[in-house]
């Protein structure tokens, strides 16, 4: 479980075609920015659920 | 004029506290001890906080988003690198972690001479490491560089290519003077006061241009290209990613960062936390886009050189924009945001290399400490003649440099951790083998001129060349460890 929750940011990142797009904007940013920016805090929140997981092993 | 003043001001404290830090030490352990004991939460954002500081360097505040601002979307993957450096973190590092500790190991390098049995590899590895910092010493100095540079502006009648030389040999000076001074404690206690001035500076930046320029519209409608990434460089794009992220803890200065947290518990939240410090990167790099609709700012950009400009974009950003006494500050800050890597970064390879000198027996324990301050100067010459060598836009090429053969350290280092019957003198040639294909692809790019590219073709699309020298190095290591451990089961 530890390794699998450390991993799914990562293929997130990689699939780019999934985020490359213009729209929606934000503020008058593109979607391939704003949304790789809003998911390092989802990767936070991957990393931490793995990191409580490992406690229970 | 203000900021000049207010620079050399916060730069006379700076150097005060770097220069100090030898007699607050007790103090300062105490304090550390204190905050460690007033409960694990604090300790852990302590240690997210000071391995989060190795993130704000000037590969984060000058090459990113200079690349940004020359060649757009494909240098934003410095954020997914963020992002995945800190999980390969929690993968290896925990395991590595607690090997260390047991047996007391300091560097990567008594790791894999622990290991392995072989001082050969331990020496190689050794002087990867130190090979590997060079180019990003270099980077810091673009860094300090720029800021000077940036100040020297104001004066319009004197020659500014003059002025940059001069520029860079102060920002030389400075370096040794301060590493010579003071040590890594030094470095340490004004790496704190650095992220501090740093972190204000971002947020300051980021709620005031957007806001005054009613958002990124007008700049993404001067850049339009710069909207999305051009899908022939998604190859690109994940691989310099991916390989960026398993170098970010093959660094000496990094591994050593971790090593010196406590326990394995505090260490993994903290690292846990870290994607988050991320955003300040990914703020910075965002400004590299910025700046097209911020005119003064751009009017600036226009009078220097178009290799250098990119490297201009934040100090130039913040100059134009903010009143001089914060541009003074935050100035500072993208200074010494440069001064204090390139410091630590210096003695971490003044030690690598004193350490290679006690394997060869060639150093007494009486001489060291002398020859570690004459290395150090050694690892600031080097970095300077580099930045000489390479068009300063390109800085990000001087760490994808480094990049490119740390990476050739990792079936050392992090496979070991996984997988027990690896060979050494596999490890060796792989090592090796991986090195001059890495450098030899680099060259070939480059036309053995200029290093403009780190990129190479591939069936796939273009790719970064630490994928290639990685899978040979790997070929070489599973066959040969493969074949030489059947041979010796035959054997037996």
């Amino acid at each position: 479980m530890y390794y699998i929750l450390l991993i799914i940011p990562t293929v997130v990142y990689v699939s780019v075609w999934f985020y490359n797009h213009k729209n929606p904007m934000f503020f008058g940013i593109p979607f391939f920015y704003w949304f790789q920016i809003v998911f390092l805090v989802f990767t936070s929140i991957f990393y931490v659920l793995a990191v409580i997981s490992s406690k229970n092993d | 004029m203000i900021s000049i003043a207010i620079f050399i001001i916060g730069f006379i404290i700076f150097s005060y506290l770097g220069l100090k830090g030898k007699d607050f030490r007790a103090g300062d352990l105490d304090l550390l001890h204190e905050w460690a004991l007033g409960g694990q939460r604090f300790g852990a954002f302590l240690v997210w906080f000071l391995i989060g500081a190795d993130l704000f360097t000037a590969y984060t505040f000058i090459a990113v988003p200079a690349g940004i601002f020359a060649k757009g979307p494909i240098f934003f993957f410095a954020v997914p690198y963020v992002a995945i450096g800190f999980g390969v973190a929690l993968m290896v590092m925990p395991k590595f972690f607690s090997v260390s500790k047991e047996k007391c190991h300091i560097t990567a390098v008594d790791f894999v001479k622990d290991l392995y049995n072989s001082k050969t590899l331990a020496i190689l590895v050794a002087i990867i490491g130190i090979l590997a910092e060079l180019p990003y010493i270099a980077l810091q100095m673009v860094g300090m560089k720029v800021v000077l540079a940036t100040m020297l502006m104001q004066f319009k009648n004197i020659d500014q290519n003059l002025a940059n030389e001069i520029a860079l040999s102060l920002a030389f000076l400075i370096l040794s003077w301060f590493t010579y001074k003071s040590g890594l404690r030094g470095a340490t206690l004004t790496a704190i006061l650095k992220d501090f001035l740093i972190i204000g500076t971002v947020i300051v930046l980021a709620l005031y241009i957007p806001f005054h320029y009613h958002g990124f519209h007008e700049a993404f409608n001067i850049k339009k290209e710069y909207a999305t990434l051009n899908p022939k460089l998604y190859t690109a794009y994940i691989s310099l990613a991916l390989m960026s992220a398993l170098a970010l803890f093959l660094y000496p200065h990094a591994i050593t960062g971790c090593l010196s947290s406590e326990d394995v518990k505090v260490l993994k939240k903290a690292v846990a936390f870290l994607p988050i410090y991320g955003i300040g990167l990914a703020i910075l790099a965002m400004f590299g886009i910025l700046i097209y609709e911020v005119k003064p700012a751009m009017e600036i950009l226009n009078h220097i050189s178009a290799s250098a400009r990119g490297s201009f974009v934040v100090p130039v950003l913040i100059n134009s924009t903010m009143p001089g006494w914060f541009s003074g500050i935050a100035l500072l800050g993208v200074f010494i945001g440069g001064l204090v890597p390139a410091s630590i970064m210096a003695i971490a390879s003044a030690n690598l290399s004193v350490n290679i000198l006690r394997e060869l027996n060639l150093t007494s324990s009486s001489t060291e400490t002398k020859l570690a301050k004459w290395f150090s100067f050694l690892f600031k010459l080097i970095p300077l003649l580099l930045v000489f060598l390479v068009p300063p836009t390109f800085a990000i090429s001087f760490q994808l440099i480094g990049g490119i053969i740390i990476l050739q350290t990792l079936p050392s280092v992090f496979l070991g951790l996984f997988i027990k019957s690896l060979n050494k003198e596999s490890l060796i040639i792989g090592l090796v083998v991986g090195v001059i294909v890495g450098i030899y692809e680099l060259e070939k790019v480059n036309h053995f001129g200029f290093i403009t590219s780190v990129l190479m073709p591939s069936f796939l699309g273009p790719i970064f060349i630490g994928v290639l020298a990685l899978f040979i190095n790997l070929i070489i290591v599973f066959v040969g460890s493969f074949i030489t451990n059947t041979f010796r089961n035959r054997v037996q």
